[in-house]
């Protein structure tokens, strides 16, 4: 028992009078909020929802950049387009014949008939060579994904010092020189310890029983550190102490999610001349699927199957020349007057003159002739094609995982095959606004198509055998889904989002 | 009692809500003893009630209320920990008391009232609040507080000294105040 002076007697006395203080109203309102907050924690839901809110509002930047970009294109072109139809210009060629041949107008009659309608009608309108822009910039966005690694049950068992017996003996005893005792390792994570006893109390150089080692594994069940009264201990042999290594496991998952995509493409400047092609908006589908998770220690290896989605919209501009031509046809009427004298008058007043006697005889003769007006009208097509194409894909990814309490992280790479069931495509033409849809899968369409996939992912463990993750994925194809000639290296970028649930088998 | 403490760790909102109640009176009085004012008190307290909460289910068979005492003294003594400028303010409290009055053991505060002896502890630096309160409240010795602040045995006992002399000074200054 302690002594105290008087001054701290006497200040212990007067402070043990104290009447309690009340606490002030608002400090109950701050724990409680303080404990919802510490929940919210606990269960994650506020870091899974602020990842979430960061990757969908990367993708909503991703999709109004690219979206922007393809404006910039359109109305640039539109633009152009406008001033194209505007040129629906006449040719510019040699006035018409308007030469209305009088036929009663005798002063005509020695007029040289010209054929003016040598038609020098050349259209003048020159047609702009049109410029396939190729905006292939890559928007691919960083390559995202997720895994999850369970907890591993593997434990790892410290070895005995010294633990070769000099000397066996029989009956299964040996001599150590050194022993150690009591060797725990522990696991906290995966609520397992495993616990070398040496039951004998051995102490230096003294004989004692392999079978005074036993291997103790407890498993923890909602304990961090402590087993619980309820749990039980297995007892192992010591010589089998290393099959209780449990580096092999693995989950199943499914999962599902949204998904952007945006198509990069070439066109074939043999083919599509006076066309302009322009990639645009990047438009959101979706994919859903499972798949398997081996796990080695923290190494995986992922596959499964899932259904993805993928859509694009291009919007194509073809530029033509239309020339027409109006051809008009006309006669030229030609008379021809022959006066042929058939006699001579003599009965005149002056008896010694006469004056022929003629007749006029008029023969008229007609040609036609054709003449040709040209018009020329450059003629801007735009049509926007929706295409959708429907994989069924099957990756192959290897990946790394990282714990980290409660949470797990993993970042993989690797590839997927993708088979096209399906391409639906809607043709709009927004002249005419007739939509024409398509559900046939084209010949020159590669039917397989190979992807490289990128992913990044966290998760959280809701308890021992379940977790729900969250994984960005990047994927993009090895090879171009047509043909070489429709396009060139026809290539769609998708990023994707999965949100899932996985379930560990231990 | 009892029973509050099992609803609480079945997680009753109510249950919470009445053991706070009934004990944040007290273990505000604690705090008060090693915070500066009834913010900082309040603080400490904060932070301990939800270190109640959040490890109730490992609480002993012994006393419950000793049990929350503890925790409340510990947090308390993390909270000056945080503080940065602590071990800073025990030097320069160093300096400042040197050469002032002799310690007085006889002097006795019965015409002072509790609330004013709080204050004037209160009004100790942080470093010499703690060693008075773990010395004397708590009753440790000055091994155990050099063990707990990681400090020498010789420097709590300079510490509390300077703690009771600094102490002795307000109480007498105040006393002056009064019978003028």
């Amino acid at each position: 028992m302690k002594e105290f002076d008087a001054f701290e007697n006497s200040i212990k006395e007067s402070l043990g009078g104290i009447s309690n203080t009340k606490p002030s109203r608002l400090l109950w309102f701050k724990i409680n909020y303080s404990l919802f907050i510490a929940a919210i924690l606990r269960k994650s839901y506020l870091l899974m929802g602020s990842i979430g809110i960061i990757t969908i509002a990367s993708f909503g930047w991703l999709y109004s950049n690219t979206a922007s970009d393809n404006n910039s294109v359109i109305k640039q072109q539109t633009t152009e387009n406008n001033k194209s139809l505007n040129q629906n210009n006449k040719s510019n060629f040699s006035p018409a014949i308007n030469s209305n041949i009088d036929n009663d107008n005798p002063k005509n009659i020695n007029q040289e008939l010209t054929n003016n309608s040598k038609i020098n009608s050349k259209p003048q309108n020159t047609i702009a060579d049109v410029k396939t822009e190729n905006k292939t910039k890559n928007t691919a966005p960083t390559p995202q994904n997720i895994t999850n690694n369970n907890t591993s049950k593997s434990i790892s068992i410290a070895t005995l010092q010294s633990s070769k017996p000099i000397n066996k003996t029989n009956n299964n005893k040996a001599i150590y020189l050194t022993t150690s005792t009591n060797l725990i390792t522990e696991n906290p994570k995966n609520n397992e310890f495993t616990k070398v006893v040496n039951e004998s109390n051995s102490s230096k150089d003294k004989t004692i029983n392999f079978s005074d080692y036993r291997v103790q594994k407890a498993s923890i069940i909602g304990s961090s550190f402590f087993p619980s009264p309820d749990n039980k201990i297995h007892d192992y042999k010591y010589s089998s102490m290393h099959n209780y290594k449990r580096d092999f496991f693995y989950d199943y998952e499914i999962f599902m999610g949204p998904s952007i995509n945006k198509s990069v493409f070439e066109l074939n400047a043999n083919n599509i001349t006076d066309s302009e092609l322009n990639k645009t908006s990047t438009l959101a589908s979706y994919h859903f699927g499972g798949n398997i998770n081996l796990y080695y220690k923290n190494w995986f290896i992922r596959s499964g199957i899932n259904y993805n989605q993928i859509k694009e919209e291009i919007n194509f501009t073809t530029t033509s020349l239309n020339i027409d031509s109006t051809i008009q046809y006309y006669t030229i009427f030609s008379n021809t007057y022959i006066w042929d004298t058939i006699g001579w008058n003599t009965n005149l007043p002056n008896a010694n003159d006469s004056i022929p006697i003629v007749t006029l005889d008029v023969q008229q003769t007609s040609s036609q002739n054709k003449l040709t007006n040209y018009d020329s009208t450059i003629t801007t097509q735009k049509l926007q094609y929706k295409n959708t194409y429907s994989c069924i894909n099957i990756p192959l990814i290897i990946g790394r995982k990282f714990n980290y309490h409660s949470f797990y992280f993993d970042v993989a790479a690797g590839v997927s095959w993708a088979h096209i069931t399906n391409i639906e495509t809607h043709i709009l033409d927004s002249q005419s606004g007739e939509v024409i849809t398509l559900t046939q899968t084209s010949d020159n369409i590669k039917k397989d198509i190979f992807n490289g996939v990128l992913s990044i992912g966290v998760g959280y463990q809701l308890n021992e055998f379940n977790s729900i993750f969250l994984r960005p994925e990047f994927q993009y194809n090895f090879n171009s889904i047509f043909d070489k000639a429709s396009f060139n290296n026809y290539k769609v970028y998708q990023m994707r989002i999965s949100f899932g649930m996985r379930y560990s088998m231990k | 009692m009892a029973k509050v403490v099992v609803a609480c760790k079945k997680n009753s909102r109510r249950a919470k809500a009445k053991l706070y109640h009934a004990y944040a009176p007290t273990l505000l009085t604690i705090c008060l003893r090693y915070a500066r004012n009834k913010t900082e008190a309040e603080d400490i307290l904060h932070e301990g009630f939800i270190k109640i909460y959040t490890k109730i289910d490992q609480a002993g068979k012994g006393s419950f209320e000793a049990w929350m005492k503890q925790i409340i003294k510990n947090e308390a003594l993390q909270f000056l920990r945080k503080k940065s400028s602590l071990y800073k303010k025990h030097y320069q409290y160093e300096k400042e008391v040197e050469g002032e009055e002799s310690y007085d053991e006889e002097l006795k505060v019965n015409d002072i009232s509790s609330k004013k002896i709080l204050e004037m502890i209160q009004g100790l630096p942080d470093g010499y609040r703690l060693v008075f309160n773990l010395y004397v409240f708590e009753e440790k010795s000055h091994k155990e507080i050099a063990r707990a602040l990681e400090i020498s045995e010789s420097t709590s006992k300079s510490q509390y000294f300077r703690a009771k002399r600094q102490l002795q000074n307000r109480i007498n200054e105040y006393r002056k105040l009064i019978h003028r």
